[in-house]
C-alpha cells in the first residue's frame, strides 16, 4: 500500500467523481467525502443520479434538483437532465419565457431521449454549472457504476466529434475541459477487496487515466475485515471439541472471518502490484443500521484523502 | 416468515428465468450457478449475461465470453452454454437485420450520430439484450434460458425502455424531424403543427443546426426499421408473459437493495408477470439460539497452546469475532424480516467469504441453492 501518495489527494480539487462497481458502497463513500469536505470548511454539494430513491439513504434529506441543505455547508442535489435544460435556457436564451411550455410537452421529452447523448451532456452541464457558479467550493458526484460511467465519460468527446459547431459543441467543449483538468477534477474509484471487483476497479482506473487522461486515485477499498488470527490459532480452535452451540458458532465465525481476510489480502496485493494508491475503510458492524453513526465512522477512515490523520 | 423458495423446481420446469436486481448483488454469479444446476438436472441451458467479467468466463472454462453461445465442459447429465449480450455488436446486428435496404444500412452505419453515440441511445442496451433473448428462445434449441439483466437505475428498464424507444419514433416531433432537416425543408415547417415548428426552432437554438440535421438523418434511417422493431418488441412482451417464463429477484441483505426488490416487484405485478421468488445473496447466517460464549468455553480457548499466535488474549479475539458475526447475522435477519413480505418465497444464500470464480465455487453455490 502506498499510503503517502494518497494523502491529501483531494486538496484543491473542485469536482470529485466517485464511481466503482455496483454494490461496493459508492454512495456511502461519496456521502462520506462530501460530509468530510463540508466539515473541513468547504461549501460542498453532493450530486446524485436519479435512482428512484426519494431520500438520501445516509443523509436522510429529500433528493431534489435544487440543492437541499443537509448539514452546515453541505447540500444535496439530484441530477435531472430535463430540469437542467430548462435552467440552462432560462439563463442563456433571450425571451426564454416563450419556450416555457415546450418543456412540459411530449415532443421535447421525446427529443431529449431521441438525441443520443443529449440527456447525459445536459446532466454533465449541470455539474459544470455547479462547479463554476462560485456557490460551491466542492462538488462531489455520486456517479454511475462502472459500465454506465464509461459511457458517460465518452459523451462530451463523442459530441465534439459528431457536432462541430453550435451551442452543443461549445458546451461539450467546456465540460470536457473541466473533466480533463487534473487540478480541478479527480476520479475516486471505490471497490471491495474481492478479485472481480478489484479487476473492474483497475480496468476503470486504466480507462480514466489512459483513454480519458483524467486524474485518478486513490482507490477506496471498502469493508475490510480485520486480521485477527494466525493460521495456527485457527487450526487449534478447529481441533477443539465443539461442546456447545456457541463454541461451534464461534469457531465457524472465526474460520469464516479468517478466510475472508485472507482472500481480501490477496485482492489488495493485486491492487498494490498494479501501483494503485489505496485508502482502506474497515468493515463497519452495526446491529441496527444507524446512518448517522455509520457516516461518522466512514468519514474518519476517509481522512487520508484530506491530508489529516484519522 | 415467508415460504422457502425451491429453486431446484424452478430450474427443472421453466423455460426462461430472468434474473433481476440492482448492480453488485451477484446476479451474474447466481445466473451461472443456476445454469450449472440445470445441467446437473439433465437440462440443456444457456446462460446469457451482460457482464463481461473475465474471471467468471474463466471459472466456466472459457478464455472469454463470446457473442455466440459456447458450450462449457461440465460433468453433468445435461449441457451448459454461455454467451455475452453485447450492446454495440447486437445493435449493429439489428440494423443489419431490419434495414430495408443496403443503402439505409450503410447510411445508419455512416451516420456520425450512430457511430459516436448509439450506445447511449435511451433503451438501446435493453432493447438489444431482449432482442437476443427472443432470438435464442425462438431459433435455438435450449431447454432453459437464464438471462442476466442489465443493471438499471430504474426498476426494469429493460422492459420499459424498448417501449419508450417505440413511443419516441411514433411521436409527433420525431415525425417532423423525420423530414430531411435541410434549408429546403425548413420552408415547409408551417405545414406541420405549429407546436412542432416552435419546438424545432427552439431546439435549433439550443443545440445548433448541424446537430439537428444529423439527428434527423439518423432518425430517418432508423424509422425505416421501425415496423420490425415494434413487432419484435411485442413478441418480447409475449415471451415474458408465457407460463414458462419467470422472474427471479436477486438482492443483498441491505436496506437499499431490498427496497429495490419491492420496486421491481410492483412493476412486474403491474404487468402480471410471474415472479418465482427472492434470492438474497451474502447473508450472514447463524443459529438464532446461539447466546454468549460462557466462561468455561472462554477458559478452554485461553488455555489452547498455539505455536505462533497472532497476538495475546486469543479468547478475547475469538469473542470479538463471534460477537461481530452475531451482530451481522442479527442485522441481516432483521432487515430481511422488515423488508420482505410474507407472500413471495425467499431463499437466503450464505456469505461465501470469497469471490466465486471457479467451477467448484459455482457447483458449491448450486448445491446450496438446491438444498
Amino acid at each position: 500500500m502506498n499510503g503517502d501518495a494518497s494523502v491529501a489527494a483531494l486538496r484543491g480539487v473542485r469536482l470529485v467523481v466517485v464511481t466503482g462497481k455496483g454494490g461496493v458502497g459508492k454512495t456511502s463513500v461519496a456521502a462520506g467525502i462530501a460530509s468530510a469536505s463540508a466539515r473541513s470548511g468547504l461549501r460542498t454539494v453532493l450530486v446524485t443520479l436519479d435512482t428512484g430513491d426519494t431520500r438520501h439513504p445516509l443523509l436522510d434529506v429529500p433528493l431534489e434538483y435544487q440543492p437541499y441543505q443537509a448539514a452546515p455547508r453541505l447540500s444535496v442535489s439530484r441530477l435531472d437532465a430535463l430540469e437542467a435544460v430548462r435552467e440552462y435556457v432560462r439563463r442563456n436564451m433571450p425571451f426564454s419565457s416563450l419556450y416555457e411550455n415546450i418543456f412540459d410537452g411530449h415532443a421535447f421529452r421525446n427529443f431529449a431521449s431521441a438525441a443520443p447523448g443529449f440527456e447525459e451532456l445536459m446532466s454533465l452541464g449541470k455539474l459544470y454549472e455547479l462547479c463554476t457558479s462560485g456557490e460551491f467550493d466542492r462538488v462531489v458526484f455520486d456517479a454511475p457504476a462502472t459500465g454506465h460511467m464509461k459511457l458517460l465519460l465518452d459523451v462530451p468527446g463523442a459530441t465534439l466529434r459528431a457536432v462541430h459547431v453550435g451551442p452543443l459543441n461549445h458546451n461539450a467543449g467546456k465540460i470536457q475541459d473541466l473533466l480533463l483538468d487534473g487540478s480541478r477534477t479527480r476520479v475516486v474509484i471505490t471497490t471491495l477487496a474481492e478479485e472481480m471487483a478489484v479487476e473492474e476497479a483497475m480496468d476503470l482506473e486504466r480507462c480514466c487515466r489512459n483513454d480519458h487522461r483524467m486524474a485518478v486515485g486513490p482507490i477506496v477499498v471498502n469493508r475490510l475485515v480485520p486480521e485477527r488470527f494466525s493460521v495456527e490459532e485457527i487450526a487449534a480452535l478447529q481441533s477443539m471439541e465443539a461442546s456447545t452451540l456457541e463454541l461451534r458458532e464461534a469457531v465457524a465465525a472465526v474460520v469464516a472471518e479468517h478466510a475472508e481476510q485472507r482472500s481480501q489480502e490477496e485482492a489488495l496485493r493485486a491492487l498494490s502490484a498494479a501501483g494503485s494508491d489505496v485508502v482502506s475503510v474497515p468493515r463497519i458492524v452495526q446491529a441496527c443500521f444507524d446512518p448517522a453513526a455509520f457516516l461518522e465512522a466512514l468519514e474518519a477512515h476517509l481522512m487520508p484523502l484530506f491530508g489529516n490523520a484519522a | 416468515m415467508s415460504a422457502a423458495l425451491k429453486l431446484e423446481g424452478v430450474v427443472a420446469d421453466r423455460r426462461i428465468i430472468i434474473c433481476c436486481g440492482s448492480g453488485g448483488v451477484g446476479k451474474t454469479t447466481t445466473g451461472a450457478a443456476l445454469g450449472v444446476l440445470a445441467a446437473q438436472l439433465g437440462r440443456s441451458a444457456l446462460v446469457m449475461t451482460i457482464d463481461p467479467a473475465h474471471r467468471l468466463a474463466q471459472a466456466m472454462g472459457l478464455q472469454a465470453l463470446g457473442h455466440e453461445p459456447a458450450e462449457i465442459a461440465l460433468e453433468a447429465p445435461g449441457r451448459l452454454s454461455a454467451m455475452m449480450l453485447d450492446t454495440k455488436h447486437t445493435f449493429d446486428r439489428l440494423v443489419e437485420q431490419y434495414a430495408p435496404s443496403g443503402q439505409v444500412r450503410d447510411a445508419i452505419f455512416a451516420n456520425e450520430y450512430y457511430r459516436q453515440l448509439s450506445s447511449t441511445l435511451g433503451g438501446s442496451r435493453e432493447l438489444v439484450a431482449m432482442e437476443r433473448v427472443l432470438e435464442a428462445a425462438t431459433e435455438e434449441d435450449y431447454d432453459l434460458l437464464i438471462v442476466d439483466t442489465p443493471p438499471a437505475h430504474h426498476a426494469l428498464d429493460f422492459l420499459d425502455a424498448p417501449r419508450r424507444l417505440i413511443d419516441l419514433i411514433d411521436g409527433s416531433l420525431t415525425n417532423s424531424l423525420l423530414k430531411p432537416y435541410g434549408m429546403a425543408a425548413r420552408a415547409q415547417f408551417n405545414l406541420f403543427r405549429q407546436s412542432s415548428a416552435v419546438t424545432l426552432k427552439f431546439l435549433e437554438r439550443l443545440t445548433g443546426f448541424e446537430m439537428l440535421a444529423d439527428l434527423s438523418e439518423f432518425l430517418l434511417a432508423f424509422s425505416s426499421m421501425f415496423d420490425g422493431f415494434k413487432e419484435r418488441s411485442h413478441r418480447v412482451m409475449e415471451l415474458m408473459r408465457e407460463s414458462g417464463t419467470t422472474f427471479l429477484l436477486i438482492c443483498a441483505p441491505e436496506e437499499g437493495s431490498l427496497e429495490q426488490v419491492e420496486q421491481f416487484r410492483s412493476r412486474l405485478e403491474k404487468d402480471s408477470l410471474d415472479i418465482c421468488g427472492v434470492l438474497v445473496n451474502r447473508v450472514h447466517l447463524m443459529d438464532p439460539r446461539a447466546g454468549d460464549l460462557d466462561d468455561s468455553v472462554l477458559a478452554r480457548i485461553a488455555s489452547l497452546d498455539v505455536a505462533e499466535p497472532r497476538g495475546a488474549f486469543l479468547a478475547e479475539r475469538v469473542a470479538a469475532a463471534y460477537e461481530d458475526r452475531r451482530t451481522m447475522a442479527r442485522a441481516d435477519a432483521g432487515v430481511m424480516a422488515d423488508r420482505l413480505g410474507e407472500d413471495l418465497p425467499v431463499q437466503a444464500v450464505p456469505h461465501f467469504h470469497r469471490d466465486l470464480h471457479s467451477m467448484a465455487d459455482l457447483q458449491a453455490f448450486a448445491e446450496t441453492v438446491r438444498n
